[in-house]
């Protein structure tokens, strides 16, 4: 699976590289999705997130020819996005604080009760916005791009200790905060 | 919490783009590379190359011109100080380039606004 895409992706670009426009299109449909999240983990605004995405990916067109097919894309690709979204960090000076409030996560009972999709997502964004910049890119990297230790060192540039480290503290810190937002109704999401 | 539970919560977490995302991107590119292809010609360095040399040229023959006895100015009647129509010439030149960098500038400056 991991590997037709990687082929697909080599495919995309050789033909971007011969000035085909619409593979571009179909290589950005691929991968923004993906992308806009771990951008989102660092900075944890979707609009400034979805602003940083767009001149990764004008960055990515004009720079495309230099890929050398040595690792994937998409870890080339991530490795641009997470650069660009802490530069981005650092420029703006956003301080994510960690909102120490627990009535901020109490929820009327009603709406505890069979969650469905659309709230488990809510619920989801919610508690990730709570983590760490860093806590929450290593969970995605982790658990949603299926990266090994190795991989996202490559990626990130963190030491695996950092990266073990935060992930450990990453699960504890998710885990406690979906428990605050949903109480028992957590085992609905599990 | 199980690595499996993590694993179903995390992908859940995928942000969706907004829907015209691709089509601005594509838009973006699309004036970059218009203005990349004027820019080769018309690029401000380009501009002030060439402005420079005429310039230089311009006072070089002006200065042959004023310089020589048998010159333009020697010719008239009317006795014509030499070297303050060299110096107004020559400063209204630079004056004119300074006017091609500064307008470089303000238009930079707007783009970034």
């Amino acid at each position: 699976m991991k590997n037709s895409s990687k082929q697909q992706d080599y495919e995309l670009i050789r033909k971007i590289n011969d000035g085909d426009t619409s593979a571009f299109r179909q290589l950005v449909y691929m991968h923004k999705d993906v992308s806009l999240s771990l951008a989102i983990s660092i900075l944890k605004d979707p609009v400034i997130a979805e602003d940083v995405l767009q001149d990764v990916f004008i960055k990515v067109y004009h720079k495309l020819h230099t890929f050398q097919y040595k690792s994937t894309f998409s870890t080339w690709l991530y490795r641009i996005v997470i650069n660009t979204s802490y530069n981005e960090l650092k420029k703006k000076k956003h301080t994510v604080e960690i909102k120490e409030d627990n009535n901020a996560f109490d929820l009327p009972s009603s709406n505890r009760n069979n969650l469905i999709e659309a709230d488990q997502k809510k619920y989801i964004h919610l508690a990730l916005e709570k983590l760490r910049p860093d806590e929450a890119l290593l969970l995605r990297l982790f658990y949603l791009c299926e990266y090994k230790i190795k991989e996202i060192e490559k990626v990130t540039g963190f030491t695996s200790s950092k990266i073990k480290v935060d992930l450990h503290r990453g699960r504890e810190n998710l885990h406690f905060y979906l428990k605050q937002l949903l109480g028992d109704d957590l085992n609905n999401l599990l | 919490m199980k690595e499996e539970e993590l694993k179903r919560i995390i992908s859940k977490s995928t942000v969706e783009t907004s829907d015209d995302f691709i089509n601005n991107l594509m838009n973006a590119i699309e004036v970059q590379e218009q203005t990349k292809k004027v820019k080769v010609w018309w690029s401000f360095r380009t501009i002030l190359i060439l402005c420079s040399i005429l310039i230089l040229l311009i006072v070089g023959l002006l200065h042959q011109v004023i310089g020589t006895d048998n010159g333009l100015l020697n010719s008239s009647s009317i006795d014509i100080p030499k070297t303050p129509v060299f110096l107004i010439i020559t400063f209204a030149l630079l004056y004119y380039l300074n006017t091609v960098i500064r307008l470089n500038y303000y238009n930079q400056e707007k783009q970034i606004d």
